[in-house]
């Protein structure tokens, strides 16, 4: 047995990898491995061959014509007809919040602010909604946690352990964010004399440097955590935070990753 | 009522599946493949290259829904929020098991099974593994050895492209490989290190992926997202390669949304067809054929046999010697074990994208040695890769200069864990639950499964392994491997409870997967393991699915079918 690279009984029209790239398009390519964004997405149109023709349905055939789309399309959003995943919906109009009043919007829109520094606006927006998100859906969760039946909860606790299916049926993120929002607000108010947005820049960075040290499992250390990670979460999934991150994955790689494309 | 003149009707449309029915329809038979789930649309349902900023829930999943209505398929790895739509509904497709003994059965009803999922893993098998109990005593060898079945993983490999090295290794057979794949940094220094200290080979896993374009299908441009699905069919799944194959001979048939309940027996004991209720209409149908083939997953296979009930067969066709449903098997492996590599601290990012490990095959009870703790053995895989923000949550800091350093001062993390083979033990089965039914009216399974001595056993001796490869490696802040094992049926390596012998009164079909006194219904998925050693089970369940279809081709152009 030896390793095969090609066979005699591979097919006449089997493609070789540089006509695959040429066809893909070297622009889709290239862009790929920069992380650029091109704005490609009615050019990535090639398709190796016609779709499925004749196959039964569900049955498919290599195809770059999606793959070129979705390659182009990274800052698209895309929802296609009927899918059972969760795209993202583009938002028409002003952000209306789920969970935050108005007031705690924008205080949480600073002290994300804070902590996330000079960031690009569209993805401390989004970082923001992401919270927003996350602490409408608590509530559901945690009833969803409670409301599981019990072998489907055993499960639960076999494979994560019992204190952290415990924390889903029981941590109550609305009211520690909630909760922790007031007594930042007090904080400040002892603190500097007034709120945390009325505060000058350099206050409010001092005040978020307090907090930062306040024990974890205080109620204002717990809300400062929540926010801390999910503000995170939210902005390194966004496109400036990836990109940020120079992450090179996601994309069309010409050869195998390995170490000695470490340095990309 | 619809009678359909087929030769042969298959059950399931994944792995097992579509190498039968590759295998029959180019050999000049006609096919009925009936699929319990839906077709899947790729431009639909494929979300490769979706980024989390497109998603509502930023790839972190819509845990709501996820608790309410996949509560067991959330606990697998790749049910995401990308990949969800691949995974069953729980509820509409219930199961048991009793209490302290939790069972965890991930499952994939569609066209392709669970093909679009699995993690791609190919390895062979070897005559350590088929001939396992007559080394060890423990259990029953496999009728066939590796000899009759090297054949067919040649066939298999050559046809949808496995990528991975040479190695000679007697235990561990080299294939029809494709180039392999690159180590990362983190795994060549392991490599260099564990094979001064411990003699022990690390190598790129060999997976189903391909290296190079390969029968009109592209190479993998490593985007690393094969569980969502993957346009340019660069990594195997029953849709894209062996069902077009069969399709293409124009004597193939696939209807979806069939969910089969049951084997129909006539008087003479033999199989005329299947009972199946549509999905969404629920109507109940009929389909005959002159062959039956199961082939929708070890356990949907068994609970099919189990619920074909007639007065030849009272518990089911296959079990007249109480053999079905036992012998469940589920690869154990011990986790969480890593650490830092500091020396592969780095501030520039690396590529991503390589969808594979490291393995390092099995060394325990070979020729040469032999545990005093346990029998049969285990094999260790893993990887290192840059952390891409979780270095972020460890800071104290915030701010502009906090984000600086989450970009310029990336740590380098390691991971490694052991899985091991489960034993065949006849305390762990299946059944039909009495009471509980799924969406269909079908009876659900009861599945009683866990660990034993043997597998404690091994899992510390695993444990030891991993912690002596951390120290040697070095690694900071080091995380030592679990002291649980995995839940049974986590790994979704699940075989037996159908399983293949000459001697029909231990074993439920025989070394050409018929069934025992049915002269003409066929298991050819992973129920018929008698052991499933300590690798993936997918290849091995292609080779003799393909052996099987060959046989029974031919066997039918005989007329002895």
């Amino acid at each position: 047995m030896s390793e095969i690279r090609r066979t005699p009984d591979d097919s006449d029209d089997d493609l070789t990898r540089r006509a695959w790239l040429l066809r893909l398009g070297e622009l889709t390519a290239l862009a790929g491995v920069a992380g650029l964004v091109p704005d490609l997405a009615g050019a990535m149109t090639l398709t190796v061959r016609e779709a499925a023709a004749g196959l039964p349905p569900g049955l498919y055939e290599p195809s770059t014509e999606h793959l070129g789309h979705v390659l182009a399309a990274r800052d698209a959003p895309l929802v296609p007809r009927d899918a059972e995943t969760d795209f993202a919906v583009p938002r028409r109009g002003p952000f209306q919040p789920l969970f935050f009043s108005q007031h705690e919007l924008d205080v949480v829109t600073r002290l994300v602010g804070v902590l996330l520094g000079s960031v690009d606006a569209r993805a401390l927006s989004e970082t923001i909604a992401w919270l927003d998100l996350r602490l409408q859906s608590d509530v559901g969760i945690r009833r969803a946690a409670r409301t599981l039946n019990p072998s489907h909860r055993a499960l639960a606790i076999a494979y994560y352990g019992q204190a952290r299916v415990t924390e889903l049926e029981t941590v109550d993120s609305q009211a520690i964010v909630r909760t922790g929002l007031k007594l930042m607000e007090q904080q400040s108010r002892e603190r500097f004399g007034r709120e945390f947005l009325g505060l000058a820049g350099t206050a409010q960075t001092d005040l978020v440097r307090e907090i930062s040290r306040t024990p974890p499992e205080s109620p204002l250390g717990r809300c400062y955590l929540f926010l801390r990670r999910e503000a995170i979460r939210g902005y390194f999934t966004s496109r400036a935070g990836l990109i940020e991150l120079d992450y090179k994955g996601n994309t069309f790689h010409g050869a195998c990753p390995g170490c000695d494309s470490r340095r990309g | 009522m619809q009678t359909i003149p087929y030769d042969v009707l298959i059950v399931g449309s994944g792995a097992s599946g579509g190498w039968v029915a590759k295998e029959i329809a180019e050999g000049g038979l006609s096919v009925l493949m009936l699929e319990a789930g839906p077709p899947r649309v790729p431009t639909r349902d494929f979300t490769e290259h979706i980024w989390p900023y497109q998603l509502k829930f930023r790839g972190f999943g819509d845990q709501q829904r996820l608790l309410e209505n996949q509560p067991v398929q959330r606990l697998c790895y790749a049910c995401d929020d990308y990949s969800h739509q691949f995974f069953v509904n729980d509820h509409e497709n219930p199961y048991t098991f009793p209490t302290g003994k939790p069972f965890m059965w991930i499952r994939g009803r569609q066209v392709g099974g669970r093909t679009f999922c699995w993690a791609r893993e190919s390895y062979r098998f070897s005559d350590y593994d088929f001939k396992a109990a007559s080394r060890d005593g423990y259990g029953e060898d496999w009728p066939i050895g590796y000899a009759e079945l090297a054949p067919y993983y040649d066939r298999v490999e050559s046809f949808i492209g496995v990528s991975g090295s040479r190695e000679g290794l007697e235990q561990f057979p080299d294939g029809q490989f494709l180039p392999p794949m690159a180590l990362s940094c983190g795994a060549l220094l392991a490599r260099d290190i564990i094979g001064q200290k411990f003699g022990w080979r690390v190598m790129p896993d060999r997976v189903a992926n391909l290296t190079v374009s390969y029968r009109g299908r592209p190479a993998c441009h490593y985007c690393d997202q094969c569980q969502r699905g993957c346009h340019t069919a660069s990594y195997f799944n029953s849709p894209s390669v062996t069902l077009p194959a069969a399709a293409r001979t124009g004597r193939f048939t696939l209807v979806s949304d069939a969910v089969v309940s049951h084997v129909r027996i006539d008087s003479r004991g033999h199989a005329g067809g299947v009972h199946y209720i549509d999905r969404l209409s629920h109507r109940h149908r009929e389909a005959s054929a002159r062959v039956v083939i199961l082939a929708a997953g070890a356990l949907e296979s068994t609970r099919i046999l189990l619920n074909s009930r007639s007065p030849l067969f009272s518990q089911g066709v296959g079990n007249e010697e109480g053999v079905l449903g036992h012998y469940l098997m589920d690869h154990f492996t011990v986790e969480g074990g890593g650490g830092f590599m500091p020396g592969l601290r780095s501030s520039s990012r690396e590529l991503v994208g390589r969808p594979c490990g490291f393995i390092i095959p099995n060394y325990t009870n070979l020729a040469a040695s032999r545990n005093p703790s346990f029998v049969r053995g285990y094999r260790f895989d893993g990887d290192g890769s840059q952390e891409l923000y979780g270095h972020a949550f460890l800071s104290q800091e915030f701010g502009d200069a906090w984000r600086q350093k989450v970009r310029e001062d990336i740590p380098y993390y390691f991971a490694l864990e052991a899985q091991g083979e489960c034993l065949p033990r006849k305390e762990n089965y299946v059944t039909l639950d009495a009471e509980r039914k799924d969406k269909w009216g079908i009876p659900a399974l009861h599945i009683v499964a866990s660990y034993g001595e043997n597998e404690r056993a091994m899992a510390k001796a695993m444990r030891q392994d991993i912690g002596a490869i951390l120290n040697e490696l070095k690694l900071e802040q080091r995380t030592p491997p679990a002291d649980e094992i995995s839940v049974f049926g986590k790994n979704i390596h699940e075989c037996g409870t159908a399983r293949m012998g000459d001697n029909p009164k231990t074993s439920v079909v025989d070394r050409n997967c018929k069934v025992h006194h049915v002269p003409n219904l066929f298991v050819t998925d992973g129920a018929v393991f008698p052991t499933q050693s300590c690798y993936e089970p997918t290849l091995t369940i292609m080779a003799i699915s393909s052996r099987a279809g060959e046989h029974i081709a031919a066997s039918f152009r005989r007329g002895e079918l």
